[in-house]
């Protein structure tokens, strides 16, 4: 297996077993340079076993994978992990040491030939100069995210693996996270991020994949909601219409409706650009008060729920 | 290898030590109580002292010396690796281009730093105080002794002896504490045969003394090379080795989102009778991972801590079994009929003795037991 020029990470068929429980089945696919890919999926779904797959801490049972450019196998890991790096879930500092000095142990760690640039360079980064001599035991949550990030910066890596990265954080540090890894995009890093948090998934991601044991899906977030649910056209009016069936069928366009509620009524149509004047038009003529008409949105979050929710309903069968 | 990063590890190591007051205090205590002990003899030693007598308390005091380059570096080694995992640390260092042996010459290179310091220091400053201040009588027979020479020689041995052992320990075990007393333990052998030395029991010639340090030596530089084959990232952060190839499909177990585990292929028959294992996930587990559950032998599925493993059975008599590679539950007996359900709770041993005694008799490693 051979990766193109632009793709970074190649996973094919990728399945881990532990003794007889499988935790990931047959896992496929491909990220670009650039590229930030959104890896979601409940608990217990296999998320961080294949990131540790990836990153050659734990071995494949079957498949196979190019991670930067090398393909997965004992004799390539240590030059994998030269080319990636990894921020778990938690970010696992050293808590007696300086800001400064966990990231000189990694600097060493890596072999970095100047690594006081490299620190200064992560640092600033992350706008942790100031705290460099801190000892990282007297950071927040949020602030040792931010150093743990700027860890997995230290040695300019092809792939970044980033496990839960706000998981417990506050919507502030959240936000300054997230404009880290769209700081790693404008870079060109290509960012593999796992994450429990739809909208996280859906504001930062190119792709997403949802994995439960198998992957059940993969795309960019619009393409999944257009595969997953129809297209719809959502109507408010003041008072409910008399004769909604003769009057919504009779609309070019409209597949089907339904009424949520007295007043509010779903229709399924084709083109929602295309059918909304000519449905606009309709209900003014025949007299109703129209209080809204908008395309029906679902989120990544309803296409996660659809997806696991069938996995639920088989594994009840 | 690669030297800077093991550099880098020694670098690490010690600035951790210097900042962990109860590890500098521990470093400190054991050495000042196995030096007062035996100057505390000399300076109370008269010349009518018989000269047997006295080689005897020599022979007593060179053993507390001894004690210090075992218990020392034992304190650091058992949290090497298993303290490192418990503080969340291990797998951002192991995601690193780091490999096992230069992780394991860093950390060993860092304990013995300290420990050889202390060890040495203690001993010059015992011969200065003898030399010293105990009377010309007793510091002539300490000077003139064979012990007094093999001292030297013996403690980086018994230094790296107890080293390898804490990380050989460190590496495997669940717990820092029980790292640390296995480690201890796991220390002691060597000193057994210096103690018989030291009180006689084997007359200590410089044969002897030279067979015995060249013993150690073996065994300290393959030490390297077996921890070394011990070190798994994937043991390491998994708790299991890795499995080379799937097992068989029917009769797997899957996990589900609740935690419950269900067996798809084993199917639920109305008539069948339905097994419940229950992994507890109180209180600490030292035998920790993925248990495999046998019924009547032959593995049926897999529970983690704090899942749920449900199992349509066919009615009649069965033998229930949870393990671990080697390691297992006893086997229960139970019997079933029609619609029933029967409730197993099974955990790891919790207790450090059990967990022990679990090394020589594997059958106590998992309790199992019916509710």
């Amino acid at each position: 297996m051979a990766a193109g020029p632009r793709e970074v990470l190649v996973v094919d068929r990728l399945s881990k077993w532990f003794g007889d429980r499988l935790a990931v089945s047959n896992v496929s696919f491909t990220l670009e340079a650039g590229e930030v890919f959104g890896f979601l999926g409940p608990n217990g779904a296999g998320k961080t076993t294949t990131v540790r797959a990836l990153a050659t801490l734990i071995e494949p049972t079957e498949g196979s994978a190019v991670v930067a450019g090398l393909p997965l196998r004992p004799q390539n890991a240590v030059e994998i992990r030269q080319r990636i790096s990894v921020m778990p879930e938690s970010p696992g500092l050293y808590l007696r040491l300086t800001v400064e000095e966990n990231l000189r142990f990694f600097a060493g760690l890596y072999g970095l030939r100047d690594p006081d640039q490299r620190i200064v360079r992560a640092l600033e980064l992350v706008n942790m100069s100031s705290r460099a001599d801190d000892p990282c035991g007297s950071l927040s949550k949020g602030l040792r995210q931010r150093v743990g990030l700027a860890r997995a910066l230290l040695n300019d890596p092809q792939l970044v693996f980033l496990d839960e990265p706000t998981s417990g954080l506050d919507p502030v540090a959240t936000r300054e996270v997230h404009e880290l890894i769209d700081g790693l995009r404008r870079q060109d890093v290509t960012v593999f991020l796992t994450t429990h948090r739809l909208e996280e998934a859906e504001r930062l991601c190119d792709r997403v994949a949802i994995l439960n044991t198998t992957l059940r899906t993969i795309g960019r977030p619009q393409d999944l909601r257009a595969q997953l649910f129809t297209t719809t056209l959502v109507v408010r009016v003041r008072q409910p219409l008399a004769d909604p069936s003769g009057l919504l069928s009779a609309v070019p366009g409209v597949r089907g409706w339904q009424n949520d509620n007295e007043r509010t009524y779903t229709l399924i149509v084709a083109d929602p650009e295309e059918t909304a004047p000519e449905l606009t038009r309709a209900l003014v003529s025949a007299g109703a008060d129209v209080l809204s008409i908008g395309e029906g949105r679902h989120s990544l979050e309803d296409v996660y729920l659809e997806l696991v929710d069938e996995d639920v309903e088989a594994a009840k069968r | 290898m690669n030297r800077v990063r093991i550099a880098a590890v020694i670098a690490k190591e010690l600035r951790e030590y210097r900042r962990n007051r109860l590890l500098v205090g521990s470093m400190i205590v054991y050495p000042v109580i196995f030096t007062a002990l035996p100057i505390a003899t000399f300076f109370a030693r008269q010349p009518s002292v018989a000269s047997a007598n006295l080689s005897g308390h020599i022979g007593l005091s060179l053993l507390y010396m001894l004690l210090i380059p075992l218990v020392v570096p034992a304190t650091i080694s058992g949290y090497a690796v298993v303290g490192e995992r418990e503080a969340g640390t291990l797998e951002p260092f192991l995601t690193t281009p780091v490999r096992p042996d230069e992780i394991l010459l860093g950390k060993a290179a860092a304990i013995a730093m300290p420990a050889l310091a202390i060890a040495y220091a203690v001993y010059g400053l015992f011969l200065l105080a003898v030399e010293l201040f105990a009377h010309a009588f007793v510091s002539s027979a300490v000077f003139h002794s064979n012990q007094v020479l093999a001292q030297p020689v013996f403690i980086p041995l018994l230094t790296a002896w107890a080293i390898w052992i804490g990380i050989a320990v460190s590496t495997r075990a669940g717990d820092v504490r029980v790292a640390q007393q296995l480690t201890v333990l796991g220390s002691l052998p060597p000193l057994a045969l210096t103690s018989l030395m030291g009180f006689g029991v084997i007359t200590p010639t410089l044969t002897l003394a030279v067979a015995l340090g060249a013993a150690l030596l073996v065994v300290d530089l393959a030490g390297w090379r077996l921890v070394a084959t011990l070190f798994s990232r994937e043991r390491l952060i998994t708790g299991s080795a890795p499995t080379q190839r799937p097992p068989r499909a029917p009769g797997t177990a899957s996990s589900t989102h609740e935690g419950v585990v269900a067996a798809p292929g084993r199917g639920g028959s109305p008539l069948s009778a339905t097994l419940k294992l229950i992994r507890e996930g109180t209180g600490i587990e030292l035998r920790r991972g993925t248990f495999t559950v046998y019924l009547d032998g032959v593995p049926v599925g897999s529970i983690d801590r704090h899942q749920t493993l449900e199992l349509p059975i066919a009615p009649g008599r069965h033998i229930l079994r949870v393990g671990k590679n080697r390691y297992s539950s006893s086997d229960e007996s139970f019997e079933t009929s029609e619609a029933d359900v029967v409730t197993f709770r099974c955990h790891g041993a919790m207790l450090w003795p059990r967990y022990v005694a679990a090394l020589l008799i594997p059958s106590l490693a998992i309790s199992l037991h019916r509710e």
